[in-house]
């Protein structure tokens, strides 16, 4: 049982990881909270869903292999990137230097635009997604580890890895680094803030994409207002990893997903999420800085 | 008095007995009953929204959980009506009191937490009220609670929308006068003090802890009578109408408003609770010309329709922010 529901929480949690890391990124650099960022997960859903219609795959019960589920995987993650970018341009460039309200404000605008868009063109019903292995899995003891909680798991830490990677390794990720450590002195140093900013929402969206075409798959679910509950998961997990943070965004969402899991078998069905708000509250109340802080808030 | 506090008197006495008078023949020339019903449901917005101004715009702290209250308010109220048989009044009263207390609780950890920590905090507890309204059972769970009782005075029913109408904004003119009178007391100077420096406040002897936590208490039992209304009026609740998408719509309307205004969070009602309503026949495209509005009201007029006077504080803050991050 208590494995069981480690396993479930791992899968649910690296998902929240994926989504957790782009708010932090960007809260890392521009210091505000991009609520849009749950409907750009949405859409990633929304995306792989018409690649697999495009590619002839029965909707409802269909079953897909590997090669097909990266041939959706890396396009939706290539539109929710440029999506990203434009949200940025049209949304958030124009108020960059107003007040953190304000740019707040127009998340909220954003997402209202974003989700409603949604429900217009593609309709307010839930709509079936095709499952990623026929409900194969393996056993380990008395666990249950279903094949699509492998494939989750497997490319979330993937997808971390690769992230790791570029902000560590590359010219691009070393900018980034700079600028939200010291925005003023990494302008000095001829980094260019536009590029920085439209690199970090790129990023961010296609991960949070590539997390939207995952938990589809995963539940087998698309709609237009999934991008809300999401949202708010992820925000949570990237705060209680210490937001600004990306390895602390890991870990928050990870974590989330496990208590999540272990309160909603332990405790109650029906109050899991309120168990994860509730050691959110109690962990902001201990820790105000999240379990990896940054150096500032 | 300086100019510009003589001058707001002077705006004060011309422009409430006008805006009184034009709320109360206004049944006269709206006959119909939807627009009555879309009036109320902004009269009850704008208790919202001026509640959450108390708590946002005088004291800033971010709160994006005011739905909460909202369904304290109404839960409490419905519940008390229902299953011990007190009339309206009474239970609307000490559903105020709850929310009060529910509001004080919240500011407990506000107390620590700021800016954005301060607004997940919040969020959390929308939701966490929304999940116990969702599975407990005096609430009836997601089946939500029908036959709410409506108020009652003598033999006379406010049963008809006309009649919840002057009781709406009779209530909503009282919370925009408390608000009013508060912001030119010196608990609601203490307040905005603590929103503008914290430190200074604290340095000149500020109770900071006292008046955060009063001041989400004050807004909480405003959204709780609100809240109280709301079921007495629909007659049913069911946590589907608490969402986090209302909280945010609350917020809103202060900040589309004018921040920390007294007229702002009221516009702010008119404009997101009754436009909407107005444009029902493109109700496709309704909140998405709402989202892009807010976004090009965000980049054209950041401090709202109506601020102007009243963010200046808040610009001078982030003014200096922005010096401190420079030096």
């Amino acid at each position: 049982m208590f494995f069981q529901q480690l396993v479930n929480g791992l899968a649910v949690g690296g998902i929240y990881a994926l989504i957790a890391i782009g708010y932090t990124m960007v809260y890392g650099i521009l210091f505000f909270v991009n609520f849009a960022h749950g409907d750009i997960y949405m859409l990633g859903t929304y995306c792989a869903f018409f690649i697999f219609g495009f590619m002839g795959i029965e909707v409802t019960g269909g079953v897909i292999n590997v090669p097909q589920f990266f041939a959706a995987l890396i396009p939706s993650m290539l539109i929710c990137g440029v999506m990203g970018i434009a949200l940025e341009k049209f949304a958030y460039r124009p108020i960059r230097n107003g007040s953190r309200l304000s740019a707040m404000i127009s998340a909220l605008g954003a997402s209202l635009f974003l989700c409603n868009t949604a429900m217009y063109l593609f309709g307010s019903q839930t709509k079936p997604m095709p499952k990623l292995f026929a409900g194969e899995y393996i056993t380990i003891g008395n666990t249950i580890i279903s094949y699509i909680q492998l494939a989750v798991l497997v490319v979330s830490i993937l997808l971390m890895l690769a992230l790791h990677f570029f902000i560590k390794h590359t010219k691009l990720g070393k900018a980034i680094r700079a600028v939200s450590d010291d925005q003023r002195a990494a302008v000095l140093m001829g980094i260019d803030m536009n590029r920085v900013i439209s690199a970090t929402f790129a990023i961010g969206s296609a991960l949070a994409g590539a997390a939207g075409i995952m938990v589809g798959i995963y539940y087998g679910a698309v709609y237009p207002t999934m991008g809300a509950v999401a949202g708010i998961k992820a925000f949570t997990a990237a705060i209680l990893g210490g937001i600004g943070n990306i390895p602390g965004a890991m870990l928050g969402g990870v974590l989330l997903g496990i208590i999540e899991s272990l309160g909603g078998a332990y405790i109650s069905f029906g109050y899991r999420d309120a168990i994860a708000f509730f050691v959110l509250i109690i962990a902001l109340c201990l820790m105000p800085t999240g379990i990896l802080r940054k150096g500032r808030t | 008095m300086d100019g510009e506090v003589k001058r707001s008197v002077r705006f004060a006495v011309v422009s409430w007995p006008l805006f009184v008078a034009a709320l109360v023949v206004a049944p006269v020339f709206i006959s119909n009953d939807y627009m009555l019903h879309v009036l109320v449901l902004i009269g009850l917005y704008a208790i919202l929204a001026e509640s959450l101004n108390i708590v946002v715009g005088f004291t800033g702290q971010f709160s994006l959980g005011h739905a909460g209250f909202w369904a304290v308010g109404a839960y409490v109220s419905a519940i008390l009506m229902i299953r011990l048989g007190l009339s309206f009044w009474t239970a609307s009263v000490m559903s105020m009191l709850a929310g009060y207390f529910t509001g004080v609780l919240l500011g407990l950890p506000a107390m620590r937490l700021k800016g954005d920590y301060l607004c997940i905090v919040t969020l959390g507890f929308g939701e966490i009220v929304r999940i116990f309204a969702t599975n407990l059972e005096v609430t009836r769970g997601p089946m939500g609670i029908p036959g709410i009782p409506t108020p009652q005075i003598g033999g006379f029913s406010f049963d008809s929308e006309l009649s919840m109408y002057y009781l709406c904004w009779a209530c909503a003119v009282v919370t925009m006068y408390i608000a009013a009178r508060m912001r030119h007391s010196r608990f609601g100077r203490a307040l905005m003090s603590v929103r503008d420096d914290e430190l200074a406040a604290v340095s000149l002897g500020v109770n900071m802890t006292y008046y955060k936590v009063q001041a989400f208490g004050i807004g909480g039992m405003f959204a709780a009578l609100a809240g109280s209304l709301y079921a007495s009026w629909t007659t049913f609740i069911s946590p589907d109408v608490f969402q986090f998408s209302d909280s945010a719509n609350i917020f809103c309307m202060m900040i589309l408003g004018g921040l920390g205004t007294i007229a702002g969070p009221v516009l702010g009602a008119f404009l997101l609770a009754g436009l909407p309503e107005v444009l029902r026949q493109f109700a496709e495209f309704r909140l998405i010309v709402l989202g892009l509005l807010m976004i090009i009201l965000m980049i054209y007029r950041p401090g709202g329709i109506l601020g102007s006077y009243d963010t200046a504080g808040s610009t001078r803050q982030v003014r200096r922010r922005k010096i401190a991050r420079e030096v």
